[in-house]
């Protein structure tokens, strides 16, 4: 199996979270501003100290991450622009604790932001790739809801998974969400309200779907011995893994590359699934979790359903505690923040400031990230493994 | 169909199907069947490709029924049935479909021209057919 080289010497610190909403008049770059703004104001570093910039986003074209460097007046030695969609923010962890590592930069701004109001979602649909645009649009199948459909069915088709089951995702996260401040959505579910809401794209109903928002996420990369110097309270990275394009000759879509790759992630962490104490699931689609679960190894290849049906996956409940602060399911899903929502909470979570409910005694956890569906699939699957510093 | 299929590669397999034809590119190299179409093959990556008329047969692997839409041009058209199918020689193709097609279904691609709601949209549909009367 592939030996990688550890992320040692790396902390990942002061998560921040800025401006969730369903409209806005700002542009895209008012919420990098902002998180920019956030992420000093916390660390209390200064503009100087950024060296590196690493952006996720849909919305900021034509700009990209140098760019951003003239908008907020930072001079870097370091940019990364991290176009694959929900699957980014676990990678902008990995490219930035090499650039650490190596020297490149001192310390990495990581930030995922997006406007995703009104016509936003509409512009961004029918141009998100060339295969979408002229081989998936045409037929009214434009936007993820039409393909993770069909996936779900399939999935439904193979494992045996009910609505139910999904039900139950969308159930626990959301009573997760009641005491997060930033969830969009904190109104209590009920299973029967989950199974009775109205369909979207069969077998899709309306819970089963994130809605797009705009927001902006960020956290900061830099060295141990730095964060220790500015009293930073942080993670460190025991593991993590990214693949593009795994299981390519599935016909439909049945597991992410987590599958692939989570072994060696598991090996380089020195651990397993049974030692960690959350799971921060990608959660575009509760389908999309039931294959973090697989493939993270929580559970057997299309076990997910008997899984959901026998652990609990509540913050304190004595089983996987999964997606703490509520997930994209609940708190919205500003684009390509999405993804940085879960890194951010599992700093949260091993680092004891949680946004809502604290996982007792946690101290190691795991966070999924997915994402960038081209054709027919998402195509990018990334995970880490993330434990307290302070340990 | 806004600007749907404006693109002058994307045209190779949409005027085509106007006539009733699959055509897709097919590696000369290594005979592999490319969809969606690309100018280099993903298997051997050769750019000796060409296009081809393609098997009508394909399986269907998943379907789903939209009742949600961006696009005002769709929206008249809900609910709108969609399929994933799996053509005879490989590739996944997503289209549209008509409402009764379940996983499994051997089915035949054809293309009829839909006037819906006063304008009209080319759609590429599938039909249900049985072995039999592929044999007519």
């Amino acid at each position: 199996m592939q030996r990688i080289s550890s992320y040692e010497g790396v902390a990942v610190a002061v998560p921040v979270t800025v401006e969730y909403c369903k409209s806005t008049e700002h542009g895209t770059n008012w919420f990098i501003g902002r998180v920019l703004e956030e992420l000093l104001r916390e660390s209390g570093l200064k503009k100087e100290n950024i060296g590196g910039l690493a952006l996720s986003s849909y919305s900021n074209a034509p700009d990209s991450a140098a760019v951003m460097a003239e908008h907020f007046g930072l001079e870097l030695d370091w940019v990364c622009d991290l176009p694959m969609g929900g699957a980014s923010a676990v990678i902008a962890l990995k490219r930035a604790a090499r650039a650490i590592q190596c020297g490149d930069a001192e310390v990495v701004a990581c930030i995922g932001a997006d406007r995703l109001a009104g016509k936003d979602f509409k512009k961004l649909i029918d141009n998100f790739s060339s295969f979408s645009r002229d081989y998936v649009n045409p037929y009214g199948a434009a936007g993820p809801n039409a393909v993770f459909a069909m996936i779900t069915q399939y999935y439904m088709g193979e494992t045996g998974a009910t609505r139910e089951d999904f039900g139950s995702i969308c159930v626990a996260q959301r009573e997760s969400a009641l005491r997060n401040p930033i969830s969009l959505l904190r109104k209590s579910l009920s299973i029967q309200e989950y199974l009775a809401a109205p369909p979207i794209a069969d077998p899709l109903h309306l819970f089963d779907c994130v809605m797009p928002c705009c927001g902006g996420e960020g956290y900061l990369v830099m060295s141990e011995e730095l964060a220790k110097s500015t009293g930073q309270e942080y993670a460190i990275i025991k593991g993590a893994m990214e693949t593009h394009n795994a299981f390519s000759q599935d016909a439909i879509q049945k597991r992410g590359g987590w599958e692939k790759a989570s072994g060696a992630m598991y090996n380089q962490a020195g651990l397993g699934p049974d030692d960690m104490d959350f799971l921060q699931a990608y959660d575009d689609y509760p389908v999309i979790v039931m294959m973090q679960l697989e493939g993270l190894g929580f559970c057997n290849p299309g076990e997910a359903s008997r899984f959901v049906r026998t652990t609990s996956l509540a913050v304190n409940g004595g089983g996987l505690p999964l997606n703490t602060g509520g997930g994209q399911l609940s708190i919205g899903q500003a684009g390509a923040a999405g993804g940085f929502l879960g890194v951010n909470e599992a700093i949260r979570q091993v680092t004891k400031r949680p946004l809502g409910l604290q996982v007792m005694g946690a101290t190691t956890g795991i966070v999924g990230g997915y994402g960038y569906v081209n054709y027919d699939r998402g195509i990018c699957s990334s995970a880490a493994i993330l434990q307290s510093g302070a340990l | 169909m806004g600007t749907h299929g404006k693109h002058p590669k994307f045209s190779n397999w949409w005027d085509p199907l106007f006539r009733g034809q699959i055509r897709l590119p097919m590696c000369l190299s290594c005979e592999h069947t490319i969809y969606p179409p690309r100018e280099n093959c993903p298997l051997c990556l050769s750019d000796n490709l060409q296009w081809l008329i393609n098997s009508n047969l394909a399986t269907v692997l998943a379907t789903t029924t939209l009742h949600h839409s961006f696009e005002p041009e769709f929206q008249r058209r809900l609910p709108l049935s969609l399929a994933l199918l799996e053509l005879e020689t490989g590739p996944i193709v997503i289209a549209n479909g008509l409402p009764a097609l379940a996983p499994g279904d051997i089915v035949v691609a054809d293309v009829v021209k839909e006037t819906a709601g006063g304008f009209d949209v080319p759609v590429f549909r599938v039909f249900s057919l049985n072995r039999q009367s592929l044999h007519k």
